[in-house]
């Protein structure tokens, strides 16, 4: 066993969510605040209270954007002494660590998204988008010809890792086509979600091909949103008016690939094999414990390859799994005949959200918040979010 | 029928370093060479100051010998029904570990598979050569 | 005067990083008119020009014309632009403006009309146009030599 000083001691008390739309006509800061004010209401706090807040990017000074320091002006609150940028799964890990150790008592994340101008062509005929696109921190032009650089921030590697895990293990693309369905299936429960028309597995063969043998469906939906966290202490917690959802373990997964996409570690030291292996020598609960399962679905490939991590089955053998786990007559899968996958409907249906939008529903069905969509008496959920290479997370949080 | 593109590479500039100075001269000369470990002969790729393994500084640039198809992924390019574009991954039978990026060229994609040989080929951008894969060749070009 | 529609700001102000939140204000600049986002709810005047009022957390904000007097803050006197095979040939004045309509509220401007040796703090300005390479921006100048 790991150490895990931190188990159950820092809490989720403060949940808010924007609206999520193709073109919500915002910027991602004005996103980012509506998300952060709608979460702070919801903890029944004032923002003086918050003293530390992890923004989104990887550039701190990126502007136009919800970096911390942005929010912390625009929210005018007056002193911080913790913030940093994250994104994908290891935002809130960022979090939490600044929370346990002290450096601030009550932290607020936000992460907002704005559809890249690069996503479509209407996408690329907004002006805001492009202008924006000329002060983000990641991405923009990826280099002519370059394949080396190009395959660090682009999901191209991705359709042909696809390939190879097809290669590697003599299947079809049956698990990509279910997890695809699955999620959109949930997410017609969603009345967020910006894909709510059902899914079939035949509409999913027949989705159009991006980037060969990879599929429209096999992609999340570039959108506009933002989704907040207020975390705090536990014994804080206590105080508020929220039913606090806890952080029970949680683990980063870093390779010796380092950023170089192109050299894959392999199915076996893969970042979401890290991050796993991490997890479960920290957690007390084990996967039989889990109730809900969150993985990151930016492609099918990341959730495929999250589900084997995780350990419901072995490395390459999704396929079996999700075939004995579904329930042909919803479209929907249960594993171990129990646990539902991606309630909300995840970046396939609900919308790109980097995952937080992961975070955020997981939070509220251990809070018992759900209505129609609530899992009855959920009490702990894993969610892993990130990718092969970089800021992957497997988090348990239990209520 | 499809074929691959071969990207215009005259206004790349390629990032050359230190460490992989010696891959680019190679490629100057046609030839494939990786650095691998004086000390526990580890191949590394990308090329970098120390062995991932025993954080040994020398290497020696060794010739790779065979290189084949890890994986790929086929690109379509806007307005273009015949034409794709094709980012492949490939290792060398005698430089275990390493995986080279580049594209496949002139290749019609339905007959491209995982394992198949490919040869490579150098063409110039603005200060080097890049290395490119081709099918056809068996791979024995000396 | 017609209002310039979005494709004129974003044309006019090509370099800048014109967004969401703060197209409002380069609009008004192309009119010879500087906005700030005021809160319709309690008031408060919001700058750098974000869409969320830090007083009373109201999102209801509008851009509104303020008067243009103010004093100044503080000042730097740039010799060198960013690129350092650019001299200027007249050193740049840069200056924070804090505007009368509220405290700290700081226009970050130039300072026009003024030999540096006479600058002081908290002298009284107020707002005037400049053309520059055929744009306008605004710029404040001392009260009492304007």
């Amino acid at each position: 066993m790991a150490r895990n000083p931190l188990r159950d001691k820092v809490a989720i008390v403060g949940i808010g969510s924007t609206r999520y739309g193709r073109d919500l006509g915002r910027s991602e800061l004005a996103l980012g605040l509506e998300a952060a004010v709608a979460a702070i209401r919801d903890a029944g706090i004032s923002p003086g209270e918050v003293d530390g807040i992890c923004g989104t990017g990887m550039t701190p000074l990126a502007m136009g954007g919800a970096g911390f320091l942005s929010l912390q002006g625009a929210l005018g609150i007056e002193r911080c002494t913790w913030g940093k940028n994250g994104w994908l799964g290891s935002a809130l890990v960022f979090t939490v660590e600044a929370v346990f150790s002290g450096l601030c008592d009550m932290a607020l994340l936000v992460q907002a998204n704005v559809r890249g101008a690069n996503m479509s062509r209407s996408a690329a005929r907004d002006p805001y988008r492009a202008r924006a696109a000329r002060y983000a921190d990641v991405g923009g032009d990826v280099g002519l010809g370059d394949f080396a650089k190009r395959w660090i921030h682009s999901g191209e590697p991705y359709a042909a890792i696809m390939r190879r895990y097809m290669h590697d293990f003599g299947v079809g693309k049956n698990a990509f086509a279910m997890m695809a369905v699955n999620c959109r299936t949930q997410g017609t429960a969603n009345p967020e979600a910006i894909l709510r028309h059902p899914l079939s597995l035949a509409d999913y063969e027949a989705s159009r091909t991006i980037w060969d043998p990879m599929q429209i469906a096999d992609m999340d939906v570039p959108c506009d949103c933002a989704e907040a966290l207020v975390i705090t202490t536990a014994e804080r917690a206590r105080d508020l008016r929220r039913k606090p959802v806890y952080v029970h373990a949680m683990s980063l997964g870093g390779t010796r690939i380092g950023e170089y996409y192109e050299n894959f570690a392999g199915w076996r030291d893969n970042s979401f094999q890290v991050a796993h292996r991490g997890l479960w020598e920290r957690s007390e609960l084990s996967l039989a414990d889990i109730d809900l399962f969150y993985p990151y679905d930016g492609y099918t490939m990341d959730a495929v390859a999250i589900t084997e991590a995780a350990g419901y089955c072995g490395i390459g053998e999704a396929t079996d799994l999700f075939r004995s786990s579904w329930d042909a007559s919803r479209n929907l899968l249960m594993l171990d005949g129990r646990v539902p996958v991606m309630t909300g409907g995840g970046g396939l249906s609900h919308g790109r959200a980097g995952g937080a939008n992961l975070y955020a529903e997981a939070a509220r069905q251990l809070r018992g918040d759900l209505g129609e969509r609530q899992v009855p008496g959920a009490s702990a959920a894993l969610i892993s979010i990130g990718s092969f290479f970089h800021d992957p997370s497997a988090v348990v949080l239990r209520a | 029928m499809r074929l691959s593109i071969t990207p215009d590479f005259a206004a790349l500039e390629i990032a050359r370093d230190a460490w992989s100075e010696p891959f680019w001269q190679w490629g100057e000369q046609g030839e494939v060479r990786m650095p691998a470990c004086l000390h526990c002969g580890a191949f590394r790729w990308p090329a970098g100051p120390f062995c991932p393994s025993c954080r040994t500084q020398e290497v020696e640039w060794r010739p790779t010998g065979q290189a084949r198809i890890h994986t790929f992924t086929i690109l379509p390019i806007s307005g273009e029904a015949t034409k794709v574009r094709m980012p492949t991954l490939v290792e060398f039978d005698d430089a275990p570990g390493v995986r080279l990026v580049s594209v496949l060229v002139d290749a019609d994609p339905d007959t491209v598979a995982i394992g198949m040989p490919v040869a490579i080929d150098w063409i110039a951008a603005s200060n080097g050569k890049v290395a490119v894969f081709r099918t056809e060749a068996t791979g024995d070009r000396a | 005067m017609t209002e310039p529609d979005d494709p004129a700001v974003f044309a006019y102000f090509h370099d800048g990083h014109v967004d969401r939140d703060n197209i409002a204000h380069y609009r008004g600049l192309m009119r010879s008119r500087l906005l700030v986002n005021r809160c319709n709810e309690c008031g408060h005047w919001i700058y750098p020009h974000r869409p969320l009022c830090p007083e009373c957390l109201s999102f209801s904000v509008e851009p509104a014309e303020v008067s243009g007097l103010g004093r100044l803050y503080m000042w730097t006197l740039i010799h060198q632009s960013r690129d350092p095979d650019k001299p200027l040939a007249t050193p740049l004045l840069a200056a924070a403006i804090e505007l009368v309509e509220q405290p700290g509220l700081r226009y970050l401007s130039r300072v026009v009309g003024c030999p540096p040796e006479r600058l002081r703090h908290d002298m009284p300005v107020q707002l005037t146009w400049i053309e520059e390479e055929g744009r306008r921006w605004p710029a404040f100048t001392p009260l009492d030599m304007g």
